[in-house]
């Protein structure tokens, strides 16, 4: 048992709190698989490795490699050193009580069926909290949106094992192109029972590497910023602006690695640039402040005691 | 036939055992390293958890930088255990090898499933100790699953003694 009582009542309370959700929608935690999968990758790109010579494609064993290097180096990418000293007790706790809860929410204590999903959910939470106690409430901590999936009431088995994944959700791969078929794919399952619903991941994050190196090499710093047509030339395929914008320039901008201005995009190199892509998105963020004001003065009127409660 | 003194699991792409412990037979899970790795040097594609090979043949055992299979859970320590002590000789070893922050090695969580698991007739003493520049395999280049540099900074020791049964009472 660990000694931390106080975090580990905590995180039980959390996990006590834990439901599945009543519904099964792709689209209820495509988006946090995804954003799991750039902030991954993040340290795929900033942290040099020259051992590294693969062309990368996201498998299991990349995504297992960089789960290991990830919380070996994770020095590498924060500020602050980790402790030498983790609590390896704490993680063997919450993951049994994590276990536990996910037996008795998917009332499968007795049969093995959900034994990959419990094991890569609980594996998921573990690296999470990891990460967590060498780097306290980090914001690069890239189990983050995975566990967000869980949160939205999703246990999850994450591989790419063809056959695995298929006796679960056969469609994944009639739907998908060959060449994403080494893919990692999502399993899901919420309340529903013998139901599931998944996603094989695309090769945006070939794309996502492509470009920042591009933008890395051809467009550092805020005053050489290159538009999104000037992206799209350099790919040199039929993929719209669209498609960049949102696989591509909006993930990389949302992990921090490029930022934006009225010219295009540009590979955040100096303080000047981080400090302008920091006023645009306060700027951003103040406006919207602004309009929350609005509304909750409008709750008043409408008699409405607290506009946020149960969201 | 080769004769291999010692065994290395979860080799990858290197050749560890072959240079500080032969002869060893090196072995791994993942077929695809086949011809995923510049040379290959396995002898034999298998789980660690389930060797093809006869009781008390090796006397090492090598285990360097393990993920996804190791000593993450109770369940997995007492399975891997127990296949490893089957294939160990009486009076052998089990050298771990890995980084301290590697979930599936790391000393504390390994002695402590030591002591939560129990092993037929097997007795297991747990040593560690830290790899510095003095160490023999310092500039040996340990990768992780997808081919990225590992640092690893301990050194466990599991010793290995086997109660045989005399048919005394
Ligand atoms: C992190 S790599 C370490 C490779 C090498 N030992 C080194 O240190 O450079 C882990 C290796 O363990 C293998 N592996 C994973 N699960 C295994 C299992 N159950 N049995 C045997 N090998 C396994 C993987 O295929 C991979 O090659």
């Amino acid at each position: 048992m660990s000694e931390n009582n106080s975090t580990l009542a905590l995180i039980r309370k959390n996990i006590d709190r834990l439901v599945l959700s009543e519904r099964l929608r792709i689209s209820d935690y495509k988006e946090d698989f995804y954003s799991h999968l750039t902030s991954l990758l993040r340290f795929h790109l900033t942290v040099p490795d020259e051992q590294y010579h693969r062309e990368f494609q996201f498998n299991e064993n990349t995504y297992m490699g960089l789960e290991q290097f990830i919380l070996e180096n994770s020095d590498m990418v924060e500020a602050t050193k980790a402790p030498d000293d983790i609590d390896w007790d704490l993680a063997d706790d919450a993951k049994d009580i994590l276990k536990d809860r996910i037996k008795r929410l998917t009332e499968e204590e007795k049969s093995d069926d959900l034994k990959p999903f419990i094991e890569s959910t609980t594996n998921v939470f573990e690296n999470w909290l990891i990460y967590d106690l060498m780097h306290p409430g980090s914001v690069y901590n890239p189990w983050i949106p995975a566990v967000n999936i869980l949160q939205k009431g999703y246990v999850y088995f994450i591989s790419d094992d063809k056959d695995r994944i298929s006796q679960y959700q056969k469609r994944i791969y009639q739907k998908a192109d060959r060449d994403t078929h080494g893919n990692l794919a999502i399993v899901t399952r919420s309340s529903k029972k013998r139901k599931f619903s998944g996603v094989l991941a695309d090769n945006r994050h070939n794309l996502q590497i492509s470009v920042y190196q591009y933008l890395k090499e051809y467009a550092s710093g805020s005053d050489h910023a290159v538009s999104l047509g000037e992206i799209q030339d350099f790919m040199g395929t039929n993929i719209s602006r669209q498609t960049i914008r949102m696989k591509v320039t909006s993930p990389l901008k949302k992990a921090g690695l490029i930022g934006s201005n009225s010219k295009g995009f540009f590979h955040i190199a100096t303080p000047k640039d981080l400090k302008q892509c920091y006023a645009a998105h306060l700027e951003k963020v103040r406006g919207l402040q602004g309009t929350l004001r609005i509304y909750e003065k409008q709750a008043k009127v409408l008699g409405i005691e607290n506009l946020g409660e149960g969201l | 036939m080769t004769f291999f003194k010692n065994i290395e699991l979860g080799a990858g792409c290197g050749n560890f055992g072959k240079l500080f412990f032969s002869p060893c037979c090196l072995t791994d899970k993942n077929k695809e390293l086949k011809i995923a790795c510049d040379i290959c040097h396995l002898d034999c594609f298998c789980d660690a958890c389930e060797l093809p090979f006869g009781e008390n043949t090796f006397g090492i055992a090598i285990l360097c930088n393990p993920y996804g299979y190791g000593f993450n859970t109770k369940e997995e320590t007492e399975i891997l255990l127990n296949e490893l002590t089957r294939v160990l000789t009486d009076d052998s070893r089990i050298i771990i090898i890995g980084n301290h922050r590697n979930k599936y090695c790391t000393p504390k969580r390994i002695e402590k499933r030591i002591h939560q698991i129990s092993l037929q007739g097997v007795n297991i003493h747990f040593t560690v100790k830290e790899t510095d520049s003095a160490c023999p395999y310092m500039g040996y280049p340990f990768l992780t699953t997808d081919g990225r540099k590992t640092n690893p900074n301990k050194e466990i020791t599991l010793y290995v003694r086997k109660q045989f049964n005399t048919g005394l009472d």
